[in-house]
């Protein structure tokens, strides 16, 4: 009874999601998306158990609300900094890090976390500083675990979500773009991201290292695109839903592999997370280096502050030797941009079909930094140096 | 990306929505009047006629259990379908597993290529052999492709057997459950075709082995688009080196392992036979049925020496289990009039590579030379009596 299962899941879901858009009580709409999250994380994981995880995340979120006032709030941050590296304990120890599809074993169980705990420190940062203005529990609630974004964000700002809340469009608008969305972000998955899938399952390097040159690149241009148009893809549904329910959902992926640095790249790419990792991390570490050695460090204050930042956003993905070298990677790349191309004096005569060129080596070169750190991303340490190897005719 | 909907006003994209599934209800309804499935009959176009020639060996990508096309289109691909049997050939399939494939070989130097470069004559005509071998042990699996391979007028199946071929736990049979479900079709005409021979496998694994019919899809004729995206990429298949998963290994010079993956207690043996022995007789039948012959080899493979040696052949096969196998096949192969030939053990242990199973050239052109001999000298041909 599979279709059965789909059935309901597609009719009830933006039933529910549809249901708790903003003309109805804001307490409703909680419960509402409540029970749409719920819907979804049985329908995603195909178990039960993953209700009782669901609660555990409800009663985070009433835990956060209740403590990032008190002077407790910087242990509750510690709490969930904790429970999110727990969260990935078990397929680290597994050696299942780098499976990234969901379902299967009870890790996966506790989808949405990696989004929700750092929704939930955001708000403890700013509810610690007085900054969370008049926003209520319910709009709370729905900002942290909206069925829209749980599963894979994007990781809104919680006054941004308040205020969308709030909005007042009208309902055949929003259901417009959000049907587009949806349809938008159903092609992408379905026809591209499925297409170079069947490609990349078909000529995988990370099971056989030892493939031509030539099949290794295919293989790691399919896999970059592959990421790209997958990651989107969820990110226009989720957007789609979003406006179905009424909330505005920040966009996450701008044309990513047109940017011109990798410094762009980052404020087009996931850029939900980007954003979170520099106020929350970036910043702290940049300024508290600086407070104690000064400004005579400047380099190596930013060499700590962006491997910091970025080894964190490699391990966010997985606890694994390889996410790390992933983010150390891009780490790396924005240090050696900020020292050096952030530093260079711009063309005066930036029309020219000299600049266009630059502009497209630009755009080329921050692509291939990019595309060749996947390699990390998509297979373990040992393995990732062997394609690296293989795609350089060094074996 | 796109971020706003390009139609001005929902009423526009709405009109638009509703066009589009108005074409595809008609588009579906033409469809099903003329019993076509699209995604089906677009999975049989293929790339390899660009070139002039077929592939030597059925597609199997590395993911081969979600990265499969139905047999329709494998053959289609395949040098067995590049036009009608000339009149001088005499149309050898040969059907197993990856030892037979020719797992880690070049396409020249595998078992159909060099007996067909050995330029034998049965009755006048020259053995053409075409290599139909598929990964992973199935009986119930080889008579498919048997099934599919009748289409194109064989005059012998040479059909390569193992114990774990006729294994029938669920473990081993369902190492081929995606390809039972792109073919399902072909397996419920030949269980409905075979009650007494097949019905009593089909009960028990049928259940597990195939997903539950939709009751929508006869009402659905635009479905399977899972399988674009694999065909997609088969169309570049002409135009790569393929994947011929080299190895070094030499399992020959290993020493046999205490304990062997398949001994006489394992799942999926007893009683011998069991019900998947009933596929055997059944793809004599349908292929007798075809006009094909039929001849049944029980396949080479290595055996070991060492201190476990008086134990277990290697590493798959226990003794006592593989001995009882040879006596029961060869007494079946006996009362149904099946055309039989043993070469368990012609092939010595060094030419074998990283399974006891998978042989290098030279143990193929062994093997050829052999087979060679059985068919020309020995023929006898099956009956399929009971």
């Amino acid at each position: 009874m599979q279709w059965l299962g789909w059935a309901v899941g597609i009719g009830a879901f933006p039933g529910l999601v549809l249901a708790a858009h903003r003309g109805a009580a804001v307490r409703l709409r909680m419960v509402l998306a409540l029970a749409a999250t719920a819907a979804l994380l049985v329908l995603f994981t195909g178990e039960v158990a993953s209700l009782a995880l669901f609660a555990v995340n409800i009663l985070l979120v009433v835990g956060t609300w209740r403590l990032a006032r008190t002077r407790a709030w910087q242990v509750w941050i510690g709490v969930i900094v904790v429970l999110l590296i727990a969260s990935k304990l078990p397929a680290a120890l597994a050696g299942t890090s780098h499976d990234v599809s969901l379902g299967g074993d009870s890790l996966a169980l506790w989808v949405g976390f990696s989004y929700l705990a750092f929704r939930l420190i955001h708000v403890t940062v700013e509810a610690h500083a007085g900054r969370l203005g008049d926003v209520t529990f319910e709009e709370f609630v729905i900002y942290a675990l909206h069925p829209a974004s749980f599963v894979a964000g994007p990781i809104d700002r919680i006054r941004t979500s308040a205020a969308s809340q709030r909005r007042a469009a009208p309902l055949s608008e929003d259901v417009h773009q959000g049907a587009w969305r949806i349809l938008l972000g159903v092609f992408t998955k379905f026809v591209i991201a499925n297409s170079l899938f069947a490609f990349i399952a078909q000529h995988d390097m990370t099971r056989n290292p030892d493939r031509p040159i030539h099949m290794a690149w295919l293989w790691l241009v399919a896999y970059s695109f592959y990421l790209l148009a997958d990651f989107a893809a969820y990110t226009h549904i989720a957007i789609g839903f979003g406006r179905l329910a009424g909330i505005t959902l920040p966009e996450n992926f701008v044309r990513p592999y047109f940017s011109t640095s990798i410094a762009q790249f980052w404020q087009r790419w996931h850029i939900t997370l980007s954003n979170w990792v520099r106020d929350y991390i970036f910043f702290p570490v940049a300024r508290s280096l600086r407070a104690r050695a000064g400004n005579r460090f400047r380099a190596p204050i930013q060499f700590a502050a962006h491997m910091t930042t970025m080894g964190a956003v490699g391990l966010w993905h997985g606890l694994t030797p390889a996410f790390l070298i992933w983010g150390l990677w891009h780490g790396l790349g924005l240090f050696l941009h900020g020292q050096f191309g952030a530093r260079r004096p711009r063309s005066k005569n930036g029309e020219g079909a000299a600049a266009r060129l630059r502009t497209a080596a630009s755009v080329a070169g921050t692509w291939l930094f990019v595309t060749l750190g996947w390699v990390f991303f998509a297979a373990d340490l040992p393995t990732a140096l062997r394609i690296f190897a293989r795609l350089f005719g060094l074996s | 990306m796109l971020k706003e909907s390009p139609f001005p006003r929902l009423a526009v994209f709405a009109r638009v929505l509703l066009k589009a599934l108005a074409i595809l209800l008609v588009l579906n309804v033409a469809l099903l009047a003329a019993g076509v499935r699209p995604a089906r009959s677009l999975v049989t176009l293929n790339t390899w006629d660009l070139l002039g020639r077929g592939r030597a060996r059925l597609a199997y990508p590395s993911d081969f259990q979600n990265g499969q096309l139905p047999l329709e289109a494998l053959l289609a691909a395949h040098e067995i379908s590049q036009g009608p049997k000339p009149p001088g050939e005499y149309r050898v399939v040969l059907i197993g597993e990856s030892g037979i494939a020719g797992w880690g070989v070049e396409d020249d130097d595998t078992l159909a290529a060099q007996l067909t470069a050995l330029g034998v004559e049965v009755e006048g005509r020259r053995v053409v052999a075409y290599n139909l071998a598929y990964p992973q042990p199935g009986a119930p699996r080889d008579v498919l492709i048997l099934d599919a391979a009748l289409a194109h007028d064989p005059d012998l199946v040479v059909w390569f057997m193992t114990p774990a071929a006729l294994n029938d736990s669920l473990e081993v049979v369902g190492a081929n459950r995606v390809f039972f479900n792109l073919n399902r079709e072909r397996l419920e005409r030949l269980a409905a075709a075979y009650p007494a021979l097949l019905g009593g496998w089909y009960a028990e694994h049928a259940p597990a082995l195939l997903d539950e019919p939709d009751p929508l899809a006869r009402y659905i004729a635009i479905q399977e688009q899972d399988l674009l995206p694999v065909w997609l990429n088969a169309l570049l298949y002409p135009f790569e080196t393929p994947d011929l998963a080299r190895s070094d290994r030499r399992i020959g010079s290993e020493p046999v392992p205490e304990e062997a993956r398949y001994t006489l207690g394992s799942p999926g043996f007893e009683p011998m036979p069991n019900d998947t022995w009933g596929f055997l007789r059944a793809g004599c039948l349908q292929a007798r049925g075809a006009g094909a012959d039929l001849l049944l080899v029980n396949e080479p493979m290595l055996v070991g020496s060492g201190p476990h040696a008086d134990e277990n052949y290697n590493a798959n096969y226990g003794r006592d289990l593989y001995d009882r196998y040879r006596e029961v096949l060869r007494a079946y192969a006996a009362e149904h009039g099946i055309w039989y030939s043993d070469l368990w053990n012609i092939i010595p242990a060094e030419r074998f590579t990283d399974t006891p199973l998978h042989m290098d050239a030279e143990g193929f052109s062994m093997l050829a030379d052999a087979l060679r001999g059985v068919i020309v000298e020995g023929s006898s041909g099956s009956t399929c009596e009971r």
